[in-house]
């Protein structure tokens, strides 16, 4: 069975067609890419799987079950959870205490376990810790623990959304843009990364504008343009297909 | 330790506090002590308040149709307007429990509000408890409209009145300085609960909606129950505040309800530090003094200059306008900000 099955997504905002009929799978722990043209829809269709966008038509199944949609946190407790394009870690608070977050969905300790802070209680917070010490140990960031989340770099801030996103328990990691901006040392150890959160048993969803980098990690490959799908095949597939070269580089310009 | 326990202050600072209406009596008056007792309803009211702007970022502009809801509930279940009277541990859950509901019936509509538009939703909210309670008279008369409700019961325990002075062991306790110790036990078990809750799950999860409410839903915290949740807990903290100032005062009536006394509950949190608890009692303390200290303004006058030349309730609201100016313009991030809060002002 398939882990996530999204079967003829459609999403209108207006008058603008955002997404039409969109369907892509994703096998338990495999990993997955997402390729495409500026404006073609990736993003909205991350949104859409992550309930923040309600889909106009189509169903979204995970692991046998309907994804609730326009629940993100509803989503996340069902095991997908994300990270953003545009990087959105806790900004003020600690490396730790962002990554302490991811596990709120997995606790559960309320108003009078705060006030009485029994055993149990005290408990959970100790095993919330140190969870969240091995995540960033796992993503390579135990020695920033303690620093402010905004102070980091680039780079470390989106490793940090990963151990956030990991806390959470997911089944399937949907990651948008990973490596944006970054540099080839920092591509290679984001590669790395996504590799053995893989081998960890998590299947990963990733977008991506740079097909090679992304054709060398992804068992298969979905491209979107203009709200639709474009291709759906291998790495090699993709990477041979007419019209998906001509999406990216334009009509008949480099042959 | 996983949660710090509140910091272990030094016997003496404990003995200050104990002290304290005690020397402010001796120094300056009866009438000061008064104030004193006022100061700790604002600190109740303040550390309230903080829970819901401070720990989880949501600008609310009508808090003290809280302290309201509070004052009413006491007055109704402790005067002659219904001729109940009940005893104080019967209305303060009662109290406990409308306020919360007030609160959640409050925020609800608000949930998918942000930023100025929750601050005016909110503002609009107090407003419309106050109209209630200004006419709230007919077909049946609840709340006796702009005369508001009086006679009412003052707080008492059992036989013990909080009203009258009482002897223990053999020295006189005057009735403000018992009403002192009362008003601090509750500021006391305020500032407790809300340092547990400020460094457990629930806190947490409140400071990551106030830094990024989307990315925390993406991590499966429940938003709306959550911020429900700050909604109802600090409508709590206002009710209670608001039951002890109606049995402390014997009346209430609605003007004690208005806009500006939200403003003045937010400008102690903000100008103490968001987010603090200690800012937070010291912006409470600061400004619930300060109009009283400038009091005696017109008295100045007449005897630097041997007249009144500028109303005195004027220039009293012009130097606190002037106070605050001058807070902000030096502290933005108020007197003892919360680590978070002093980084955002100074890192960028």
């Amino acid at each position: 069975m398939s882990l996530l099955e999204a079967k003829g997504i459609s999403k209108h905002f207006g008058g603008v067609q955002a997404l039409q009929n969109v369907s892509l799978t994703v096998e338990p722990a495999s990993i997955v890419g997402l390729i495409g043209p500026n404006g073609a829809g990736k993003t909205t269709f991350f949104n859409v799987l992550t309930g923040v966008y309600v889909p106009d038509e189509g169903t979204l199944t995970f692991a046998g079950q309907p994804l609730p949609a326009g629940q993100p946190h509803r989503v996340a407790r069902a095991g997908l959870v994300r990270t953003f394009q545009n990087i959105r870690v806790f900004p003020q608070m600690s490396v730790l205490e962002n990554v302490m977050v991811g596990f709120h969905g997995r606790t559960h300790s309320g108003l009078l376990g705060a006030w009485f802070n029994g055993p149990a209680v005290r408990r959970e917070e100790r095993e919330i810790r140190e969870g969240a010490q091995e995540l960033l140990k796992w993503v390579g960031l135990q020695e920033m623990a303690r620093r402010v989340a905004s102070t980091l770099s680039y780079g470390a801030q989106r490793r940090l959304e990963i151990a956030r996103a990991l806390a959470t328990g997911p089944r399937l990691l949907a990651l948008d843009e990973p490596v944006a901006g970054m540099n080839g040392a920092e591509r290679g150890h984001m590669a790395e990364l996504i590799l053995r959160i893989r081998a960890a048993g998590i299947a990963l969803l990733v977008i991506e504008h740079d097909v090679r980098w992304i054709a060398q990690l992804c068992e298969r490959i979905t491209v979107l343009d203009h709200g639709q799908r474009l291709a759906e095949g291998t790495s090699a597939e993709i990477q041979a297909n007419p019209q998906v070269i001509e999406a990216y580089l334009g009509h008949g310009s480099h042959g | 330790m996983i949660v710090p326990l509140p910091r272990f202050k030094p016997l003496w600072m404990f003995l200050g506090i104990l002290l304290l209406p005690w020397v402010i009596e001796g120094l300056l008056g009866r009438g000061w002590v008064r104030i004193l007792d006022f100061a700790l309803l604002s600190v109740l009211l303040a550390v309230g308040l903080n829970i819901v702007v401070g720990y989880a970022g949501l600008l609310d502009l009508g808090f003290i149709a809280f302290f309201g809801v509070g004052a009413y509930a006491y007055a109704l279940l402790a005067s002659p307007q219904f001729g109940l009277h009940w005893p104080l541990w019967a209305i303060l859950p009662t109290g406990v429990l409308v306020a919360a509901g007030f609160g959640v019936a409050l925020g609800w509509p608000t949930l998918g509000l942000r930023g100025d538009y929750l601050a005016i939703v909110t503002m609009g909210f107090g407003e419309i408890i106050r109209v209630f309670l200004n006419n709230l008279t007919a077909p049946v008369n609840i709340t006796n409209g702009p005369q508001g409700i009086t006679m009412i019961d003052a707080l008492h325990l059992g036989n013990w009145s909080f009203a009258r002075p009482h002897r223990v062991l053999g020295i006189p306790l005057p009735a403000l300085v018992g009403t002192y110790y009362l008003f601090l036990l509750f500021v006391l078990l305020a500032l407790f609960l809300s340092r547990r809750l400020e460094y457990s799950r629930i806190g947490r999860a409140w400071m990551a909606i106030r830094e990024d409410e989307i990315a925390a839903a993406s991590m499966g915290l429940d938003t709306r129950r959550l911020k429900l949740l700050a909604y109802a807990l600090g409508a709590v903290f206002g009710g209670v505040a608001g039951g002890l100032f109606a049995g402390f005062q014997g009346f209430v009536s609605p003007e004690s309800f208005t806009l500006q006394e939200s403003v003045m509950i937010l400008c102690m949190v903000v100008l103490g530090g968001m987010g603090n608890l200690r800012g937070v009692v010291a912006g409470a303390l600061l400004l619930a003094f300060l109009p009283e200290v400038l009091r005696p303004l017109g008295g100045w006058q007449q005897h630097w200059f041997h007249r009144v030349l500028i109303d005195p309730s004027t220039l009293r609201l012009l130097l606190f306008g002037i106070t605050l100016v001058v807070l902000m313009r030096w502290r933005p991030e108020g007197l003892l900000p919360s680590r978070a809060r002093a980084r955002e002002w100074h890192t960028s």
